[in-house]
């Protein structure tokens, strides 16, 4: 995510920005280890024909921002009846959560007994032979 | 779709990791109920005599877009292939797409390993059999009313009886021609209030009304229809508006 950060910062012209921003900027290229203090970043965002900076911006909170941002875009794109498609993704979401548990459940079922078939098929498993040497080697070693 | 085709992998690893759901929203009424339905298609491919290699219930949702039932995954359970039938026909699968459907079967254990159990690599190695990749990828699958033969069953409310190849490559389902080219002989869908109970076999098994007595016993009365005597069987009391005849106990206190 700093890389791309680093590429956009570059590209916009920097006269609208003070000079320690240019600082900033410089010191989050100069190689990947950031000290704490820069780890909370200046973020810039770009929303609605207007313009944010803030500073002490968690990566976390970052993508948050963009999480609920790109949510809300969705609803205003599905109120305004555009994309009949996001419409029906969101009914998938919101009431349809049994067909893909009931996948799931069938799926975690499904796996745990084939591996119980497989284990009896190949009672040699060589997964398994690491786990009767030790505990031979600790039998033997609690008898001696 | 195509179960033989490298694209359909990615539609079905997809169906799954864009599931938002948590493995259990069940509320603990309705988790009793899945419990009832699991234990029930357990019981019919181990009580029953006939073998079956997979049973799946599918359960009509409400709520696509157009108003319309549509019949997807409810639950299954895969019970697998006699290994000993050494007159069953085997279709060769090529080391390309033994090696795709090991691919999907890794991607899918790593959307499940992650919440409850780990599963080991080396079991993701071992080859999926034909009739497991046909019954894994039946969980993506769904039907529209009166589409497939588990949506003919549902839009009908007539059970749907397959026996042999002739039987399966008429059908016009295409899932149920993808199943006969991986193996499958014999598939049966029993229609209830419910959903639509889909089983398969890779032997021929031919339709006898003795099963449709049997499914009765062992799923719901009021769930299934009587299909094996006519109507006025005494069996079809169940069914009646009269009340049902109360046994008196011996002993009074």
């Amino acid at each position: 995510m700093e890389n791309n950060c680093d590429l956009e910062l570059r590209l916009f012209p920097t006269s609208s920005y003070d000079e320690s921003d240019t600082s900033v900027v410089e010191s989050r290229s100069c190689g990947n280890s950031l000290s704490k203090e820069e780890e909370s970043q200046r973020i810039t965002i770009f929303y609605s024909e207007k313009m944010c900076v803030s500073s002490n911006v968690a990566h976390l909170q970052a993508k948050s921002i963009i999480l609920i941002a790109s949510r809300e875009m969705e609803e205003r794109s599905s109120s305004n009846g555009s994309d009949p498609r996001n419409r029906l993704t969101r009914l998938h979401h919101h009431q349809l959560p049994n067909p893909k548990a009931s996948m799931k459940r069938s799926l975690q079922s499904f796996l745990q007994k084939r591996r119980i078939r497989i284990q009896a098929a190949s009672p040699y498993h060589h997964h398994s032979r690491p786990y009767c040497f030790y505990f031979v080697s600790q039998f033997l070693f609690d008898i001696l | 779709m195509n179960l033989l085709n490298a694209d359909y992998n990615l539609t079905m690893i997809d169906a799954f990791l864009n599931s938002s759901s948590d493995i259990w929203p069940l509320s603990p009424a309705n988790r009793t109920l899945e419990t009832t339905l699991q234990q029930r298609l357990h019981a019919v491919v181990k009580v029953t005599h006939e073998a079956w290699c997979y049973a799946i219930f599918w359960k009509p949702s409400y709520h696509d877009i157009s108003g319309e039932p549509v019949l997807k995954w409810g639950y299954g359970v895969y019970k697998g292939e006699d290994e000993t039938d050494k007159t069953r026909r085997r279709r060769k699968t090529n080391a390309e797409e033994k090696l795709q459907r090991n691919k999907v079967l890794r991607e899918l254990s790593s959307t499940i390993s992650g919440v409850s159990f780990p599963v080991k690599d080396e079991d993701d190695d071992v080859e999926l059999t034909d009739m497991e990749w046909f019954y894994l990828v039946s969980m993506t699958c769904s039907f529209r009313s009166g589409s497939g033969l588990a949506g003919k069953a549902f839009a009908t409310y007539n059970p749907v009886w397959i026996t042999g190849l002739d039987m399966i490559n008429g059908s016009g389902c295409s899932r149920a021609n993808q199943g006969g080219d991986l193996g499958l002989q014999t598939i049966i869908c029993i229609p209830s209030d419910n959903g639509v109970l889909e089983l398969g076999s890779t032997e021929l098994i031919r339709e006898n009304t003795g099963f449709f007595r049997k499914i009765r016993f062992l799923f719901n009365f009021e769930g299934y229809r009587d299909f094996s005597g006519d109507m006025n069987s005494s069996s079809c009391q169940l069914f009646s508006s009269k009340p049902r005849p109360v046994s008196v106990p011996s002993r009074i206190f």
